[in-house]
């Protein structure tokens, strides 16, 4: 019986190595990896009224408000495209005073508790408030992360759309959860 | 179907064929085309309620979320389905049309329909209901032009069922052309053997047969019956060509008999005319035998002794006349022979008379048998009394020595247009015979009557009665005959031509007897004009 090359070894070695290095983020998308996937989706269905606009070429401006856990994801996967043939710029917000100016408002759920506030800040300015927490709607936001068995999807709150003059694509309803969704009530399931 | 019987078989058959084909084309084409037509009108309605509940489903969603105009971007995508013309949503409670897509009926927006499919201003509407799980929450309307659609449809459908029928047909067409050979080319051989038999009359001629089947049956019929009208053909030939030497035959010995009836003819009037000149001349040979006799008994010797006697005394004719005893008597005797000579004279000048009367009754008998048959006698009108009156005379000889008493029983009758020679020859023949008659029965009073009357017809009718031998039953009718006579020297003539004159003359001449024993009477009828 004859021992393999050396050379052999050495490489086998040096694969090993290798794979043990990759990180795990690439094997499986994380939370905010989705849900920046799910914002540029809403960047496609939502529509603003003109007035937003100071002129055709003004970006998309997406604020960011609470802890960013989100900025780099979404910087990802927007990267240089066009929506609605508008650049998209992404705005770290610290001053409540601030968040009229945004068109896309992401409010992280360390605000959970003072979403009222914040909220009421762009109250019927015309900014597509997106949430993370159980009362985000309640508390007047248009559109809510839920993540239901493992798959993220959204709630959109028809009313505070109209309220803020909001042009929502049916598309995107079809595949929102029921506002009155209860992640505990049994007849809902991830089918939905 | 009179247009239909002027075509010829060829072409029949061919029609024939074709109308099948394009009947039975245009049956499966038109089932074809209610089907397609059904399945078309089917498929459409399960097309748009699919896309309908499609819809519906990815409109819930928008509805349920309180922004049923959302649904616009959704309706979108009907462009995809060119014959939906229009769509919209409506939410219960609601007379507004969200999410509007092409056109729709202005009226529509605002008209309740049930969840089914409905004409709505000429356009097929679909109305379908779209659920939150069992709850409604709104109504999905979609607009058709299906009229538009099915009428463009059809026509293409009918485009390709016309060019499919055509070119069936023209198929079709070349086909049977090529088929109909099989069919039509041993009935044409038929035909065409049957027209030269019927145009040239060659009955050699023969049909091929070119199948088994029942046209080959018929043409073996036809050859069959061919075969019999030949062999008939070729006896009828034999008969007509029998026929024809036949007729040759015919007319030759047609011929032959009116040679040997012109001759008999001839005959008959040389006959005829020996025979009635034969019996003018027994009256002309009396006539002559009597100036003979009556000659031959002349005193001419004593009148030339007379005269001798006169020469010898020429010298003393005075004395001898005076005084010789011979020569006193000699003028006495003188007158006597004279006035005898005289009578003498008379006598012979009246039979002469009646020679010469004779002589120009043989004259005539000639010249009337020279044109005996085209040519009559002259008529004339005469006293029929006369003319029997001078056949008696003709006759008086034979009657005087055979010591025949004769009766004369005219009645005044009216004179009648005759040919005097006929009607003398005729009594003159009645007559004799009446004499021989009684000469051969032999009663003790010869006894001959004629009568002269007029009948009713009218007519004159000259009968002669005999109480002769008479005619046996049997003879009557032959008495006329050519030929027939019971006489020993007789000719079996008189009478025939005695009854041919009497027909020529437009009247008759008849016969009756009770028989052997009981005479017999001989009736001449003659016509008597209208007028008369």
């Amino acid at each position: 019986m004859s021992h393999p090359p050396r050379s052999a070894q050495t490489l086998l070695l040096a694969l090993l190595l290798l794979v043990s290095s990759m990180p795990a983020s690439a094997q499986e998308p994380g939370e905010y990896q989705r849900k920046s996937a799910l914002i540029c989706t809403f960047l496609r269905s939502v529509s603003w009224p003109a007035r937003r606009f100071q002129e055709p070429g003004s970006p998309i401006v997406i604020g960011i408000y609470g802890t960013d856990s989100i900025s780099d994801f979404l910087r990802e996967a927007i990267q240089d495209r066009r929506y609605q043939d508008r650049p998209v710029v992404i705005k770290r917000f610290t001053r409540r005073e601030e968040l009229a100016g945004c068109h896309l408002l992401f409010v992280s759920r360390s605000e959970r508790d003072k979403l009222g506030p914040i909220l009421g800040e762009v109250r019927r300015e015309s900014v597509l408030t997106v949430g993370e927490s159980d009362n985000f709607l309640k508390a007047g936001g248009v559109i809510n992360f839920v993540e239901v068995a493992g798959v993220m999807r959204y709630q959109i709150h028809g009313e505070a759309a109209k309220r803020e003059r909001l042009t929502i694509s049916g598309k995107l309803l079809q595949y929102a959860l029921p506002t009155d969704y209860n992640p505990t009530s049994p007849h809902f399931t991830a089918a939905r | 179907m009179n247009a239909f019987s002027q075509i010829p078989f060829r072409r029949k058959l061919r029609l024939v064929i074709l109308a099948t084909c394009m009947a039975a084309l245009t049956v499966a084409s038109v089932a074809l085309f209610a089907l397609q037509f059904h399945f078309y009108k089917r498929d459409y309605r399960r097309d748009l309620a699919a896309v309908a509940q499609i819809l519906a489903e990815m409109s819930t969603g928008a509805i349920t979320a309180g922004l049923p105009e959302s649904t616009g971007d959704i309706l979108a995508a009907l462009k995809a389905k060119p014959h939906v013309t229009g769509a919209f949503v409506r939410v219960p409670d609601s007379k507004t049309a969200y999410g509007e897509f092409g056109s729709v009926p202005p009226m529509l927006t605002h008209t309740d329909l049930p969840d089914e499919f409905s004409q709505f201003d000429g356009e097929l509407v679909y109305v379908r209901a779209i659920t939150d799980g069992p709850d409604r929450v709104g109504s999905l309307y979609l607009v058709s032009d299906y009229r538009a659609d099915s009428l463009r449809l059809h026509g293409l459908y009918a485009g390709i069922l016309i060019s499919v029928l055509g070119t069936s047909v023209l198929v079709a067409a070349l086909v049977s052309v090529k088929l109909e050979r099989f069919i039509s080319e041993p009935i044409h051989n038929l035909a065409e053997t049957a027209r030269g038999i019927a145009s040239r009359g060659d009955y050699s001629l023969r049909a091929r047969k070119s199948a088994e089947d029942e046209i080959g049956e018929f043409a073996d019929s036809f050859n069959h019956m061919l075969n019999q009208i030949e062999s008939r053909d070729l006896s009828l030939r034999h008969e007509i060509a029998e026929r024809v030497r036949a007729e040759q035959e015919l007319q030759r010995v047609d011929q032959q008999l009116m040679d040997a009836s012109r001759h008999a003819g001839m005959a008959e009037v040389a006959t005829g005319v020996l025979h009635n000149v034969g019996n003018v001349l027994n009256s002309v040979n009396v006539s002559a035998t009597l100036i003979s006799e009556k000659l031959g008994i002349a005193r001419t010797e004593k009148l030339e002794k007379a005269a001798r006697l006169l020469l010898e005394h020429n010298g003393s004719l005075a004395e001898f006349l005076t005084h010789d005893p011979k020569g006193k008597l000699l003028p006495g005797y003188l007158v006597d022979a004279a006035h005898h000579l005289s009578n003498e004279r008379l006598g012979a000048q009246e039979e002469l008379t009646l020679l010469a009367r004779n002589i120009e009754h043989i004259k005539e008998i000639v010249s009337m048998q020279q044109s005996y048959a085209s040519v009559s006698g002259v008529i004339e009108i005469l006293d029929l009394a006369t003319l029997i009156d001078d056949a008696v005379q003709m006759n008086s000889g034979a009657f005087d020595r055979h010591g025949v008493t004769l009766r004369r029983d005219y009645e005044p009758v009216p004179p009648v247009p005759v040919d005097q020679h006929k009607v003398l020859q005729i009594l003159i023949n009645i007559m004799r015979n009446a004499k021989y008659a009684l000469d051969e029965a032999d009663p003790s009073e010869k006894r001959l009557t004629i009568s002269l009357r007029k009948t009713d017809e009218p007519a004159i009718e000259i009968a002669i009665a005999d109480n002769g031998v008479g005619i046996t039953e049997d003879n009557l009718t032959k008495v006329f005959m050519h030929g027939f006579t019971t006489r020993k020297n007789g000719h079996g003539f008189g009478l025939h031509s005695g009854a041919l004159a009497a027909q020529q003359m437009g009247g008759r001449l008849t016969a009756q007897s009770l028989g052997l024993g009981h005479g017999a009477t001989f009736t001449l009828t003659l016509p008597l004009p209208a007028d008369a």
